[in-house]
């Protein structure tokens, strides 16, 4: 196959593979796993305390808070400091997932 | 151009526009509601749709069916997906205005904020400004650019969440008898009731602190940490102030130590506003001298242990208000029991036969054992190196967590208490196996059976049995002082026993004899609960240990509407969430430096409280006997706390009273009161639909001025929060005020949480009661305007 080919080849396997990853409601499932992990590691009380002293910051100006604004500020600590193993256990997660699904695609990045 | 701006103006107009502050909201709200509602039923569907398919219905016949109705369900109804791309990821907002979605983050141009995002594309090109997030169900102003806050939206969205709990709760857990959802709260101000609050609230001076401090009398730190657990704790708090219970609050009580008259002044002494000074501390003297009275263990001059002395107190408290109720046979009503009580149950599997025997045990609070701090994981240590090499290489993959040690956590002592261990061989014989007698090998777990509305864990810091003997002349028993984080939210799901005993007798981790704890809880199932949202906590009161185990001091922490408050016994402070959960200790513990843990007993209550209302076995109209009527009341958006919980009452009738009924409450949920006709009826029922509105992001809709606590300066965040709960203080007040000719048809009745727990701390009704300066007159009253709620 060319390059070409299998570059499109992967986009359309990932397409299906995203598009049923959502639609089996897995992704939601992993998502609430995901969330509770979070939850139970602090990881989230950490985060909304950044949220909230970003807020606190800007109290003067309170018109200039928005969701997004405060989404880029707070996302690079928040990115971070996630903790590495809830990292991998997902990341098994989701390769189960596809093993699952497409047995014949081990490699797929 | 501000996101939120109030508009007292607008509020008072008593338009049907109820909106908070998006103009572009407000000027297309009809039809904009129109989508919404279609949109809300549609969003929880699809992303419900596994843990609903998930959930089994009992009965074959019926399982069928509605596996069926589910599978098409599934199957047929398709997700959106973004009319850009065609992708269904990346924060799809659907548009309020037409029939498309849109990826939120997703850009053609690869850049996600700004201008350039499929949704902005679509917003540019058909100018809708207004768009839902799909996942969140917020709404999204591209004029205001940002998530704007409406209240007709927000009950809206809350009402179906709520319709929708019933069932998430029935998947998660099918066979649990759940109280059947009769109402939800209602919080909305209205117009007219904005108007009296803004009349009658008083900025600065009176007004209700609740939150005061304890004097110590004398090494007696530990019995202010319990009160000012107690009094804080909102089942508990609701029912003290509601006056009605026990005697009528004060000198109904015949007995001379009773309890609950004790804890009923204490809570009141803590909350009343005419007498509280800031540098008045409540003098506990009467409660101590009950105390030993009523529980010899505690008694004694000296420092005694906090979680015995609440022990004690929760059984005196019982012990006191069982008595009058002689409820033979039946679950005991009682506060205590209403609130604490709880079923643990212990599941002995015989490995030879799997034959699983179970033993419950009912229990008032749980005390967790603290397992040694787990090792780096496996996977940790692995990608620490991993990371370190790439790192070397230049690739820089900022990760903040490398090196980080794990921290204990209350989930981590949550999985070591219900973990399955093996029992010594012999411990256990099996009464089922073949071969007869010979003990076997058998595997023992612990797991919650029946949650309590309030869950209290106790950590036991105290490493050899304390039997808190306290005169100091115990010997120095160590203390566990490593350091245990407390969430500020718990997910009880994976420590049911429904979810432990689904998947079969209990499974012994596969490395039992290495030093690392067993994976997390989720794990635990091959299939992963979906959470129960029956099983959701959150933290409301801290009770801290400091120093050592004779000698040290108790503090508690506790919450009071979303603002924490430090008691270190008469001094109260105000202090962040980060002090509370100890952030410092967290990141020194992560480290690896040494932290004291602190944390000695931890209270948490249900998000959505859905409890039972006391009902009486033998009730002449019985026609809501028999079923234990609930209220369920929604909690705030996804990771938000609460604010408060509203909960509606029912109503003794009249016609009980007259009948001569025992103190046994027969409740009767959205309670017919004399005169009030099907019309009057229907629209409160209506009214009662409408659900609790969430903390509005920065500002709530009506400023309404609300009186600061005397003792500190309040942060400001905090200030915002505290009115938007006024205002539903406000309303209830202004409510009853104007329902006053219809009283004497309503009689006020002794539920265990007849109210609204924030009602009483409702400055205007304590500014007006300060005139008659009576307590009883304003408990009933609060509770009759809970009941009739708003008509008009």
């Amino acid at each position: 196959m060319s390059n070409k080919d299998a570059a499109a080849a992967t986009t359309g396997i990932r397409e299906e593979l995203l598009r049923r990853f959502i639609e089996s409601g897995e992704r939601e499932r992993l998502q609430d796993i995901l969330r509770s992990k979070l939850q139970a590691s602090g990881w989230q009380d950490r985060v909304k305390d950044k949220c909230q002293k970003y807020v606190h910051e800007r109290s003067t100006n309170i018109d200039d808070i928005t969701v997004d604004n405060m989404a880029e500020e707070v996302m690079p600590y928040a990115r971070s400091s996630v903790p590495e193993y809830i990292k991998s256990e997902i990341m098994e997660d989701v390769r189960a997932f596809i093993y699952r699904v497409m047995p014949e695609n081990k490699d797929q990045p | 151009m501000s996101t939120v701006s109030t508009s007292p103006e607008k509020a008072s107009a008593g338009s049907a526009k109820k909106c908070g502050g998006c103009p572009h909201l407000a000027s297309q709200h009809k039809a904009v509601m129109e989508r919404l509602k279609v949109l809300v039923a549609y969003a929880h569907v699809c992303r419900h749709r596994q843990a609903l398919l998930s959930g089994r219905r009992g009965g074959s016949s019926l399982a069928e069916a509605g596996d069926r109705s589910r599978k098409r369900l599934v199957d047929e109804m398709p997700g959106p997906s973004c009319a850009a791309c065609g992708s269904c990821a990346d924060r799809l907002h659907a548009c309020l205005q037409c029939d498309s979605y849109a990826c939120k983050r997703r850009g053609s141009s690869g850049s996600g904020s700004g201008g350039s995002s499929h949704l902005a594309q679509h917003q540019r090109s058909s100018g809708h400004v207004l768009a839902l997030d799909f996942a969140r169900m917020h709404v999204f102003c591209a004029a205001c650019g940002d998530y704007v806050y409406d209240a007709h939206v927000t009950s809206t969205v809350l009402a179906a969440r709520t319709r929708w709990h019933a069932a998430l709760c029935d998947a998660a857990e099918p066979e649990a008898k759940r109280p059947r959802i009769v109402a939800a709260a209602t919080g909305e101000l209205s117009a007219a009731g904005a108007r009296y609050a803004r009349e009658h609230g008083v900025i600065g001076g009176g007004g209700c602190a609740a939150v005061r401090g304890v004097l110590n009398l004398g090494a007696t730190c530990y019995l202010s940490a319990v009160v000012q657990a107690l009094a804080h704790n909102p089942l508990v708090r609701g029912w003290m102030l509601s006056d009605t219970a026990h005697g009528g609050g004060g000198g109904g009580c015949a007995r001379a130590q009773c309890m609950a008259c004790e804890i009923d002044a204490a809570v009141q002494a803590l909350h009343r506003s005419d007498q509280i000074r800031a540098d008045q501390p409540f003098a506990p003297v009467r409660l101590l001298r009950t105390l030993w009275a009523t529980a010899g263990n505690v008694a004694g001059a000296g420092q005694q242990d906090a979680h015995e002395c609440l022990v004690a107190v929760l059984d005196a408290l019982h012990a006191s208000l069982a008595a009058e109720e002689d409820n033979a046979g039946a679950a005991c009503a009682c506060v205590v029991h209403t609130a604490f009580a709880g079923v643990l149950q212990s599941a002995v599997t015989c490995e030879r036969c799997g034959n699983t025997t179970r033993s419950l045990d009912p229990m008032l609070d749980i005390s967790l054992d603290i397992p040694p701090v787990p090792p780096v994981r496996a996977a940790d240590a692995a990608l620490n190196t991993a990371l370190d090499a790439k790192q070397r290489r230049g690739v820089a993959q900022a990760s903040m967590t490398r090196g980080y040690r794990p921290v204990l956590t209350l989930h981590d002592c949550l999985a070591h208490y219900t973990r399955a261990e093996a029992l010594a061989p012999g411990a256990y014989r099996c009464a089922r196996c073949p071969g007869g007698v010979g003990s076997a090998a058998a595997v023992k777990q612990l797991s919650v059976k029946e949650l309590p509305p309030v869950l209290t864990f106790q950590l036991k810091r105290f490493a050899a049995a304390a039997n808190a003997g306290g005169n100091g002349g115990g010997s120095a028993h160590a203390k566990v002082d490593s350091f245990v984080r407390l969430p500020l939210h718990v997910d009880m799901t994976p420590y049911t026993a429904a979810a432990l005993s689904g998947s079969g007798a209990p499974v012994l981790p596969p490395s039992s004899s290495s030093s690392s704890l067993p994976p997390p809880s989720l794990g635990r199932r091959s299939d992963a609960t979906h959470a129960n949202p029956a099983c959701q906590y959150s933290l409301f009161a801290v009770i801290d240990h400091t120093g050592l185990l004779d000698t040290g001091h108790y503090t508690a922490y506790a919450r009071h509407r979303s603002r924490w408050f430090r008691f270190d016994d008469a001094a109260v402070t105000p202090v962040d969430v980060r002090d509370v959960l100890g952030f410092a200790d967290d990141t020194a513990a992560r480290l690896g430096r040494s932290a004291k843990g602190r944390a000695y007993m931890a209270f948490y209550i249900k998000t959505v409280l859905d409890y039972h209302d006391a009902t009486a076995p033998a009730a002449a109209a019985g026609a809501a006997a028999a079923a234990a009527a609930s209220t369920s009341v929604p909690a705030s958006a996804d990771l938000a706390m609460p604010d408060d919980w509203i909960e509606e009452s029912g109503v003794l009738s009249k016609r009980q009273l007259e009948s001569q009924l025992p103190v046994e409450v027969k409740v009767e949920r959205r309670g017919r009161k004399k005169g009030s006709t099907n019309a009057a009826r229907k629209q409160k029922i209506k009214e009662e639909a409408v659900a609790v509105p969430p903390p509005p992001p920065p500002l709530p809709p009506i400023p309404i001025p609300i009186p600061s606590i005397p003792l500190v300066d309040i942060p400001q965040e905090g200030a915002h929060l505290s009115s938007s709960e006024g205002d539903s203080d406000s309303e209830a007040l202004w409510a009853r005020i104007s329902k006053e000719k219809a009283a004497d048809d309503l009689v006020p009745m002794a539920d265990p949480f007849p109210t609204t727990t924030t009602m009483f701390i409702n400055p205007a009704a304590l500014i007006a009661s300060n005139n008659n300066n009576h307590e009883e007159e304003e408990g009933e009253e609060e509770e009759e305007e809970e009941v009739e709620s708003e008509s008009e």
